[in-house]
């Protein structure tokens, strides 16, 4: 790690440590061995945020943990998180979370599309990797994928076994016309359950001719946010950190229909439904 | 890092402002930051007014000054200007707008080659407690001349610092 991504990892660590109680920037520049200034151009250049909206969007991240885990009232919650009033709270958070406070605890649903995780290094690392291309904002015609539905908890990472049956069973019960790529589409909408319901799949052109072993999803024409990298599969949470927290916020988008599709192909991509703001 | 302790007039600067995190970029991809971007317009509006400018105004020189204020500390927001010193207030472009800094006893560090992109603060607020000296009002600015060779000629270029200070009582 170079002695830059070093202070900055250093200054993150600060800010968990110290994310309810009344830190400034320059408490975390020090804490980085930086002026103010130095600190600003670096941290910016690094995490791709300002210190300052980083520390706003992980206390509020914070908050909407304690909302969810705690009975406390929203404006203890707020002071605790080191807002200085209900009002400053709820505005703040409606802008991050689109949606009051209340709402946020009575839905009972931790859409981790907004909560901001706190960066580690692998994050530091992800977003100053040389061969990054900005996301693309696409309109993607409609989608049919020919597979498997299942459930998965969002931390259960090796999905590999599954994915092997599904290719044997592909070998078996081969579908006429259907693509290469496997597609996995998270439907992220399931407050309910503790676990996410995921689709598995490839794209096929003719849904009459598919073997009854698997079932059809459809995805809806829509403008999507596409990004691609090689090495997406090693950096997936990363890449979804940096899309969801940073990249689609300062776009002035708007996160679309609860959905996270990912295509397992040559050149791997995910697709993040969004909106264009209302004009 | 070469050091000197001078004391200056008042100094007029003519030029543009930015406030802010100078360092936030809008799409969070672009590299270009808010300084470069005050840059790049005010030598476009320099080259575009080259008559219209007064007589008296400084050319082959100019001031990148940073003028900190109390939101600085707590959301790292500050005042960036950027133009060329003048004497006169009077005639500036209505499209300029102007700084005036106090006259003030300096000190002045020269910075050479990747030293101007480095944490140069941190060693010259140590420098200044070493030699017994506070800053006197909460800015500093840059002054490029000829010696600056630009941002891709970083090895080969240099820029004064300058901190208004005062004695440690």
């Amino acid at each position: 790690m170079n002695p830059q991504t070093r202070a900055i990892s250093t200054a993150l660590a600060y800010i968990e440590r110290h994310l309810c109680e009344p830190i400034t920037l320059e408490n975390i520049a020090n804490a980085a061995g930086y002026s103010i200034f130095h600190f600003i151009r670096t941290f910016n250049k690094i995490v791709r945020h300002t210190p300052y909206d980083y520390l706003v969007k992980r206390r509020l991240s914070r908050a909407s943990e304690m909302l969810l885990e705690k009975d406390e009232k929203v404006l203890d919650i707020a002071l605790a998180c080191q807002f200085e009033s209900h009002e400053g709270f709820t505005r703040a958070f409606g802008r991050l979370f689109n949606m009051p406070p209340t709402t946020w605890r009575d839905n009972q649903h931790r859409d981790q599309r907004y909560m901001m995780p706190p960066l580690k290094e692998a994050d530091l690392f992800f977003r100053q990797l040389p061969d990054l291309h900005p996301p693309e904002l696409i309109l993607l015609e409609k989608l049919t994928l020919a597979g498997w539905m299942y459930f998965q908890s969002p931390d259960q990472g090796d999905e590999s076994s599954l994915k092997h049956l599904f290719s044997e069973t592909l070998s078996t019960y081969p579908i006429p016309g259907g693509g290469k790529s496997y597609w996995e589409v998270r439907m992220l909408a399931v407050p309910d359950f503790q676990k996410e319901i995921r689709f598995l799949g490839i794209q096929v052109t003719d849904p009459s001719t598919i073997p009854d072993r698997f079932v059809i999803k459809t995805i809806r024409k829509g403008e999507f946010l596409r990004f691609s990298h090689q090495e997406l599969s090693k950096y997936r949470n990363e890449a979804l950190n940096f899309l969801y927290h940073t990249f689609i916020p300062k776009s002035g988008l708007q996160l679309g229909e609860p959905l996270g599709i990912e295509c397992h192909g040559e050149l791997p991509a995910v697709f993040l439904p969004v909106m264009k703001p209302a004009e | 890092m070469e050091t000197k302790i001078v004391d200056e007039t008042s100094i007029i600067l003519a030029g543009m402002s930015f406030y802010g995190d100078p360092f936030d970029t809008s799409d969070a991809w672009s590299e270009e930051n808010q300084i470069g971007r005050l840059w790049q317009r005010l030598m476009a509006y320099l080259e575009s007014h080259q008559d219209s400018l007064q007589g008296d105004m400084v050319q082959g020189s100019s001031y990148e000054a940073h003028i900190y204020g109390p939101e600085t500390e707590t959301k790292g927001l500050f005042e960036v200007f950027v133009g060329l010193r003048i004497f006169e207030v009077e005639d500036v472009p209505y499209d300029l707008t102007v700084k005036v800094l106090p006259a003030a006893t300096y000190a002045v560090f020269t910075l050479t080659g990747r030293a101007i992109i480095e944490d140069w603060e941190t060693e010259m607020t140590a420098w200044l407690e070493q030699e017994g000296y506070k800053e006197a009002y909460p800015y500093n600015f840059q002054y490029y001349d000829a010696r600056f060779k630009g941002m891709d000629r970083i090895d080969e270029s240099q820029i004064d610092v300058y901190i208004p200070v005062e004695i440690t009582v």
